[in-house]
């Protein structure tokens, strides 16, 4: 081994440590043997990376860490090369793993695994040693080329392997969460969802909320998204089934993507175009069409025109379009009037009907989370209704993270006056 | 201090949050008003003739559960609480227990249970907000809510009560525990807390026969087997049963096997007693199974509602596991909750906010819409067929099932008295269990119609391009004989004769050798007779043909009329058989006109034949052979061609379609090989497909590498190119000139001499071994 490179990356994180001690960012380590596919994981689900892009990616050699900055998730990513061994003695592993939330150790299913799971199963007591807070992940990756029945064969097998080990080492109170994971569909956001979710303390709350504006509104699933992720933070506590999932995600690319679009170019030229996107469920086209949103819906004259596709209409109330008439307008401005917050940022919400009568209706919540709900048509009818509880709804997600900001800073201040004494007394 | 704040904080700011939402406008509860106002008016019933009754709600409900006495059912929804009385005609409303709550709507129910023995007037609804209610239906006067208990941070998936003590209830819940409780006393808090250390509980259920035992289901996927005696420790046992979240569990009647349902579409029998990891029977349903539950009265029965997309209720025997048994199509959307109240009668509530109480006879059977047997060909001729050789009369038939699965789950309840041997566990665990024979047989019939041999053999053979007839017929009369087809060699043979300015002694001579007795007549005409008796014989062996004494007889009289009608023809165009017999003097032009007359007829009547005998690769050749001889109809021509091609295209024989293509005389056959043809150009360092522009393409795509670039100046060479063919290195004309000016040896530094040497002092490019080429790049 050589020990030229723990030296050089022994003193970047703790340069990294000093910076981050104090700020509230859970941490999630990505770990596993070398080409096992974390740094692909990363780019794809927190880089926006195509997924056929990471044949390209160079091996890497330095824990490589990244700030979620611009999604609602504070979190660190901290991507290390599976070729070092971090519990070596120049590493001072209670710095790496003290303030860790969530361990991900990433398996190649396709490969022989078994070097893995004894990586895993040491990284795993070493780990636990230092910090007993670790919630500890394993994805079983890259399951795509694996048929269905092999795939829960293989999740089987490693998890009676390290249920075994872990049995024989006496330390089976260590709960391991396993996933099927594969950058080509959306297992590995769910599978992030999930580790997320977990370390998200408002989850009861956010779930608890989304339930009840489910109940009100008629809607059938909510998903409370990370915008720039993809990734969801809450849904309603029914199943999540994946269809649904994959239509609302992809709803979120198509949005961005107009987004992008409207940046350049001024409001009045949505209207003109016309892009054609594809989702799972066929192509769905998109047009502006203000007459039809205002007069509530009657009639689906998109339905008749694109057979298999959806309509889109996207709307945006920005401030730019001033010179835009129609009484929507009034009606959006009279409900952001009634939030009281005078942002001059852009509210969106955007609306697609799907052609089997389900509609999925999208809001922003902030700047970094969307509500994304899909319901039947008939209950889209009560739209004002809709719109009213969205407002209560976002109110509520607004004071719950105001609260746990509040407390969080609280917490930082007690743990440096804590600090502050210990160093006192030691003194 | 600080945790418990935290954990107190959710609930408080979900309850005043949403009190503030439902307090503004809520639907909900001006449809319960309006529900409980005009429940009479608004509900319709479909009596059905026989048993089939309909009873439509105001909103959509989630769960149903039949009372213990089964005289009730009792309904749950978002927005939603009765309890129904149900009998073959009709569906009665008895209690609205929403109407007059104190609760709000936030208390809906994910699922509801009704109580037994001591509990049997109780029923317990898990709410989505975390709290468990208790419902007394026999109190007629203030609250019918008994108890609310707020234990759960989550949302509550599924209630549960013991099956023969009605006072111990167990919940499932999403905040990953399950609790259980003693009703007798209302004010203790749950008296076990079981944490799976896994994500949110979607399901549980007790062990109908041992009690203290339970089954939960995860939404990682596990199902997990635990002891209620043993509350301390972990899960007894624990499967990876679902790929996704497991939705479902359902005990078996014998208390052994649990079947588990999840949204990777699957239903898996789980024996709970062995060590084995693997499921016992797995169904394979169209879409997310939500709820299953064992068919009463018959264990190897399991019915099961998908969670989105399929609006029926499917009851699947384990041991068929690829068709359903029944399907229930009753509801307009999916359908939610349902529940056997006897083995034949099936109450269900689902989306499309009607409950409906439905009988066995009332399914349809899926297996009956089905084809049994089936047939396909494929190119070559053959044929694959599948028959059913089951009888009709039962779904799964005995005899067929497996021995091993057979025995698996009536012989270990057999067994089960005797605490289930230690050789039976041993025998259901290693081998893998063959769930399901198909009773229907297949095989593949090689028909004899058609020969894919010979034809491909033919078709590579086969000269078609010569000009001459002659050596034409020669080769393939040649072709044919040697692959045993002698009769067809017999044809091109006469074919040959006839378009041959004839030489009668080598024709004489050839049928002797064929052994054939001839009237010493005129050769072509005669010839021509037993062509056409050729073509009148419908089939047999070519060798009997000559041999048949019938065939002889025809012979004569053919003979005798073809005389008649040669004679004519040759009256008016002075040409005499005895004529072409002994003349060879004939010019060559002279014949061929000659010919064409004279033969246009039986090659007429040969392509009339062989288009009956659906024989296109004869008459395609026969056409190209004698392309300048005969006159056919080009509609029918076209037809030829393009049938011959696509078979060719078919059987991959390209090189002799594009060959027959060209050689077609019909501009929309030769279209074929201008339109479709496309030339790929690969990379030459990775062989990889390179993706050019209509210009052509500079790099390539994959290894990024220039293609062909100038082994001096590293360059894309545009225009003239020069390679040496000794080493294939090359570049531009004028550094190649410059470079073997001066030296001999390849500029790649490959060591080969490029280089002539005794010519290398002589003029460039045309005195060496170079070879110039244009390549416009």
């Amino acid at each position: 081994m050589n020990y030229d490179y723990p030296h050089i990356n022994d003193s970047e994180i703790t340069d990294t440590l000093e910076d981050t001690t104090g700020s509230d960012k859970p941490r999630i380590l990505l770990m596993g043997l070398q080409r096992s596919g974390k740094s692909s994981i990363q780019r794809v689900v927190f880089g926006k990376m195509p997924p056929n892009d990471t044949l390209y990616l160079e091996s890497t050699t330095k824990i490589q860490k990244e700030d979620i900055t611009r999604s609602f998730i504070d979190f660190q990513i901290w991507d290390f090369p599976g070729q070092l061994n971090f519990f070596d003695v120049t590493y001072d592993s209670q710095e790496i793993f003290g303030a860790v939330g969530a361990l991900i150790f990433v398996i190649d299913a396709q490969d022989d695994y078994s070097d893995a799971l004894h990586r895993l199963f040491f990284t795993v007591t070493s780990a636990y040693r230092v910090n007993q807070n670790i919630s500890f992940e394993v994805l079983i990756h890259k399951v795509d080329g694996l048929s269905d029945d092999y795939k829960i064969d293989t999740q089987r097998d490693v998890q009676q392997r390290m249920g075994d080990m872990l049995a024989d080492a006496q330390m089976e109170h260590i709960h391991l969460s396993y996933y099927l994971t594969s950058i080509y569909d959306h297992s590995i956001y769910e599978a992030f969802s999930k580790i997320i979710q977990k370390l998200i303390r408002e989850l009861p709350t956010l779930e608890n909320l989304l339930n009840v504006l489910c109940q009100n509104s008629g809607i059938d699933k909510a998903y409370l998204f990370d915008t720039l992720t993809k990734i969801y933070i809450a849904t309603d506590s029914s199943p999540v089934d994946m269809q649904s999932y994959e239509l609302c995600s992809d709803m979120i690319d198509v949005i961005i993507d107009i987004e992008l679009k409207l940046i350049f170019h001024l409001f009045r030229f949505l209207k003109k175009i016309s892009a054609q996107v594809s989702s799972p469920n066929g192509r769905l086209s998109l047009s502006d069409d203000e007459e039809e949103y205002s007069n509530g819906n009657g009639g689906d004259p998109h339905h008749a025109v694109n057979g298999n596709g959806a309509s889109l209409r996207d709307h945006y109330d920005t401030d730019r379009d001033e010179d835009e008439d129609g009484d929507n307008q009034s009606q959006e401005q009279s409900l952001r009037r009634t939030d009281g917050v005078g942002q001059n940022e852009a509210e969106a919400s955007s609306l697609i009907k799907l052609d089997n009568g389900d509609v999925l209706y999208m809001r922003e919540v902030n700047r970094l989370l969307v509500l994304i709900c899909l319901l039947r048509h008939d209950n889209f009818e009560k739209h004002g209704l809709i719109d009213y509880n969205f407002q209560c709804f976002k109110e509520a997600v607004t004071e719950v993270f105001d609260f746990s900001q509040k407390r969080n800073n609280q917490q930082q201040q007690q743990q440096m006056v804590n600090l502050a004494q210990q160093q006192s007394s030691s003194e | 201090m600080k945790s418990m704040r935290l954990s107190n904080r959710p609930n408080s700011a979900g309850s005043t949050q949403s009190g503030r939402m439902q307090r503004i406008v809520s639907q909900a509860t001006a449809r319960l008003s309006s529900d409980t106002m005009h429940s009479d008016h608004s509900e319709y019933h479909d009596n059905g003739h026989n048993g089939l009754v309909r009873f439509r709600l105001q909103s959509p409900m989630t769960s149903i559960a039949i009372s213990p006495e089964k005289e009730a059912v009792a309904v749950a929804g978002r927005d939603v609480l009765k309890i129904l009385a149900v009998n073959s005609s009709q569906v009665r409303e008895i209690l609205n227990l929403r109407a007059g709550s104190h609760l709000s709507t936030n208390y809906n129910s994910n699922d509801v249970k009704w109580g037994n023995n001591a509990t049997k007037s109780k029923l317990a609804t898990a709410a989505t907000n975390g709290a468990i209610i208790l419902w007394d239906i026999n109190r007629t006067t203030g609250r019918r809510a008994e108890r609310v208990i707020n234990e759960h941070s989550r949302a509550v998936n599924r209630v549960c009560f013991q099956p023969d003590n009605g006072n111990i209830l167990l919940s499932a819940s999403q905040d990953g525990t399950m609790k259980c409780w003693d009703l007798r006393d209302p004010k203790l808090a749950s008296r076990y807390r079981f944490e799976g250390k896994s994500e949110s509980v979607r399901d549980v259920q007790f062990n109908p026969v041992h009690q203290h035992e339970f089954a939960a289901a995860f939404e990682m996927g596990t199902i997990q087997k635990w002891d209620m005696r043993n509350p301390k420790a972990l899960y007894e046992r624990k499967f990876s049963a679902h790929n996704g979240p497991c939705l479902t569990v359902d005990w078996h009647p014998s208390g052994r096997f649990v079947a588990s349902g999840g949204r990777d579409k699957t239903i898996k029998v789980w024996d709970m007693t062995t060590d084995s990891r693997r499921p016992m029977y797995t169904i394979r349903t169209m879409a997310a199974v939500s709820r299953i539950q064992w068919r009463p009265g018959y264990e190897h029965e399991i019915t099961s509602c998908a969670l989105s997309t399929d609006n029926r209720i499917h009851i699947w025997d384990i041991r068929r596991p690829h068709i359903a048994k029944y399907a229930f199509d009753v509801h307009d959307q999916t359908p939610t909750g349902f529940e056997w109240s006897n083995s034949d009668i099936l109450y269900s509530c689902g989306k499309d906010k009607t409950f409906v109480r439905q009988e066995i006879h009332h399914a349809y059977q899926p297996v009956n819409v089905l084809r049994r047997n089936g047939m396909g060909w494929n190119i070559q001729g053959d044929l694959a067929f599948t028959v059913d050789r089951s009888d009709r009369e039962s779904f799964v038939d005995e005899n067929l099932v497996p021995a091993k699965s057979a025995t698996t789950i009536t012989t270990t309840l057999s067994s089960q008295s005797k605490k289930w041997k230690k050789s039976n566990i041993k025998q259901s665990t290693e081998e893998d269990i063959v769930q399901y024979i198909p009773p229907q047989s297949c095989g593949i019939a090689h028909l004899p119609m058609f020969d894919f041999e010979a034809f491909s053999l033919f078709a590579e053979h086969y000269d078609i391009l010569s000009n001459d007839v002659l050596t034409c017929c020669e080769k393939n009369s040649d072709v044919a004989f040697k692959l045993g087809r002698y009769r067809t060699a017999q044809t091109w043979k006469i074919i040959a004769l006839l378009f041959q300015p004839g030489d009668t002694e080598d024709d004489e001579e050839e049928e002797e050798d064929e052994g054939i007795e001839e009237t010493k007549e005129n050769d072509k005409q005669q010839q021509a007779k037993q062509l056409s008796i050729l073509l009148q014989q419908e089939d047999g062996s070519s060798e009997s043909i000559y041999t048949s004494s019938e065939g002889n007889d025809d012979d004569d009289d053919a003979g005798d009329d073809d005389d008649d009608d040669d004679d004519d023809d040759d009256s008016q165009h002075s040409t005499d058989d005895s004529e072409t017999e002994s003349s060879v003097v004939y010019s060559e032009d002279m014949s061929h006109l000659w010919s064409t007359w004279q033969h246009q007829g039986v090659v007429d009547e040969l392509m009339d034949y062989y288009t009956e005998e659906g024989d296109v690769q004869m008459c395609v050749t026969l056409y190209l052979v004698l392309r300048h001889h005969i006159q056919v109809n080009s509609n029918r021509l076209e037809d030829w061609f393009s049938a011959y091609i696509d078979l060719l295209h078919r059987f991959k024989l390209w090189t002799t379609a594009t060959a027959v293509i060209n050689a077609c005389p019909i501009a929309r056959i030769r279209e074929r090989n201008e339109n479709a043809t496309t030339i790929n150009i690969a990379c030459n360092n990775c062989f990889k497909l390179v993706m050019g522009t209509t210009q052509g393409a500079w790099a390539c795509d994959k290894c990024h590498r220039l293609l062909n670039p100038c082994s001096i100046c590293h360059q894309t060479v545009r225009g003239l190119y020069v390679w040496c063919q000794g080493c294939n290195h090359g570049g531009h004309l004028e550094h190649m000139r410059e470079w073997f000016d001066n030296e001999d040896k390849c500029p790649t530094g490959c060591g080969h001499s490029c280089t002539l040497p005794s010519l290398v002092n002589s003029e460039l490019p045309s005195s060496n071994n170079y070879t110039n080429a244009m390549t416009t790049i």
